[in-house]
């Protein structure tokens, strides 16, 4: 019917994935470069920490955990504002898809700031030493042996992805800027279940039951040395975060504008 | 001529059970501009977002280009511009950048941004923050993000609300101009009915979600005996208005340098093209033809027979 429209036929894998990147460069753009401070900061002092061989180092994973997880909450925040504003309906005119708009989100408030963290976190060990990466990592001093660095980190990046899925859900969702901190607390009080049966499954101890029960609890618990990663103990945060991503992208597809 | 849009019998019923369309059936051809009126609330906000794909209709069919914009939302989209009721930009970033974006994911060459400022008349506001911007500028901003990529068809949501009567004629004459030099479609949402009489050439008319009548206006208002206006082209303006004024049909008479714009009282039609054939036989005129319906006329005589 009539002329052709210029610019957007005949898309192919790599041209969607390059429209998806180049709105979670918008987003990010305007949204947040707190993720990017962060980073640097956490970086520096954590260079300093381990250089020093100082305990600040585990205190500085937990704060940074925690400051992530506002951030991320923050930034889906963002994502409420657009839909109720309904300046979504501005991207969408713009070649986005409902999906591609939910997938570029997701980049910007879980993906980006999981790699910020990872980079924040690694780059001073492979800068100081890429072996302290399989050392055991200064902690509070508690307690040995003491976890192994990678272990941490993949924790780490579990829970981060966890938080920034549980903001973004409800985001979408609810359109509700309080539901952003909502739903990352009911995920807290519903995890624990799903965490302690899959625990009382394998016969854990109840200390270690207890330790399991929460993704912010992994890592502490890890830093306490009550705990080591394996594949069994992050299997929990696994199934969590795909249950949320399948919810998010299911939601996302549907949602009207 | 192909129908851009067409509902048939769409309900849309949002959470609460509010039904903002009930059974809608119409359609939009290819190249008219077209009015889509009713009060507040009545449902047409609703129908652009059903034709853009952003809501899915609970029961019916709707149908822009042939496509369904829920399953095919994209394909859609990409031959659709715009223009929301409310001001939706990011208010920290400025004009070229939010241009330059839309442009380059639409991934057409950035010349696309000086171009459609230009038509816009928004050329001088490139750099400045969407947010410093007047309600009538961000009107043209709007109207600019709607026509980067040459799109086939223009769905604007009431684009002079909220305007002062200066920036309405100037939004008002840039939707004709697209219109006629860039052959566009345009659907333009609004309760303001003089405002389309200037610009519209066919008609959709909603009354609670209900789709009262559509179709060109010189049908409509030859279907509902309403006042309808001629264009009556003549080299002797001052004399042919003399001859045509003293008639009692006559309800108003534009002067204009080769021409006369002539508006009837309803169910006249036969008496005044009576008239005009016979100036058309003493030379008086040159030409005739019946441009359109008066739409307040029309609109007011479709919604109090629904009533």
């Amino acid at each position: 019917m009539g002329k052709q429209p210029r610019g957007l036929s005949g898309e192919n894998t790599l041209v969607v994935l390059r429209g998806i990147l180049r709105h979670t460069e918008f987003i990010l753009s305007y949204s947040d470069v707190t993720v990017f401070l962060l980073a640097i900061f956490v970086s520096s002092v954590l260079t300093i920490g381990l250089l020093l061989q100082n305990p600040v180092v585990s205190f500085l994973i937990i704060a940074y955990g925690l400051g992530i997880g506002l951030v991320t909450g923050s930034m889906a925040q963002n994502l409420v504002e657009e839909l109720s504003s309904g300046r979504v309906q501005l991207y969408l005119m713009m070649g986005l898809t409902r999906k591609r708009y939910a997938l570029s989100w997701m980049l910007a408030v879980v993906v980006y700031p999981c790699l910020a963290a990872f980079l924040a976190l690694i780059i001073p060990i492979v800068l100081i030493d890429p072996s302290l990466f399989t050392k055991p990592i200064p902690v509070l001093g508690m307690y040995a042996p003491m976890p192994v660095f990678s272990e941490m980190l993949t924790a780490f990046i579990l829970t981060t992805i966890t938080a920034g899925l549980s903001a973004l859900l409800p985001a979408i969702t609810i359109t509700k800027r309080s539901a952003t901190v909502g739903l990352p607390v009911l995920v807290t009080l519903a995890y624990p279940f799903v965490a302690g049966f899959v625990g009382a499954l394998l016969n854990f101890g109840p200390r270690r039951i207890a330790m399991l029960m929460s993704p912010g609890n992994t890592i502490f618990a890890m830093m306490v040395n009550e705990l080591r990663l394996d594949a069994i103990v992050a299997l929990p945060q696994v199934v969590l975060i795909s249950i949320l991503l399948a919810s998010y992208v299911y939601v996302a597809s549907r949602r009207e504008v | 001529m192909e129908n851009v849009v067409e509902f048939h019998s769409v309900y849309k019923i949002y959470k609460g059970s509010v039904e903002a369309l009930k059974g809608a059936t119409f359609n939009i051809p290819s190249g008219v501009i077209a009015g889509l009126v009713g009060p507040n609330g009545s449902g047409k906000t609703t129908s652009f977002k059903l034709a853009l794909g952003f809501l899915r209709p609970n029961s019916g069919r709707v149908y822009t280009f042939g496509l369904d914009p829920w399953r095919e939302e994209d394909r859609v989209r990409e031959k659709i511009g715009y223009l929301p009721e409310k001001p939706i930009y990011p208010p920290s970033i400025t004009v070229g950048d939010l241009l330059e974006h839309i442009t380059i994911s639409k991934r057409l060459p950035i010349s696309e941004v000086s171009k459609v400022e230009r038509i816009t008349g928004i050329e001088e506001y490139h750099s400045r923050p969407i947010g410093s911007l007047s309600r009538g500028y961000i009107q043209r901003l709007g109207l600019a993000t709607t026509l980067i990529g040459e799109p086939e068809l223009l769905l604007l949501d009431e684009p002079t609300a909220n305007l002062d009567p200066a920036a309405r004629m100037e939004i008002l004459e840039l939707i004709k101009t697209f219109a006629e030099d860039l052959g566009v479609t345009v659907v333009v949402s609004t309760h303001i009915l003089p405002e389309m009489q200037q610009i519209a050439n066919y008609l959709v008319v909603i009354k609670d979600g209900v789709i009262v009548e559509h179709g060109y206006i010189g049908d409509l208002a030859q279907k509902y005996y309403a006042e309808t206006i001629y264009e009556v082209k003549t080299a002797k303006p001052r004399s042919a208005a003399k001859e045509i004024i003293g008639e009692e049909f006559i309800v108003g008479l534009e002067v204009l340098s080769n021409k006369l714009v002539v508006k009837i009282a309803r169910g006249t039609n036969t008496q005044a093209e009576s008239l005009f054939s016979k100036l058309l036989a003493r030379r008086v005129i040159d030409d005739y033809r019946l441009v359109t319906g008066s739409i307040q006329d029309l609109y007011f005589r479709l919604t109090s027979r629904e009533e």
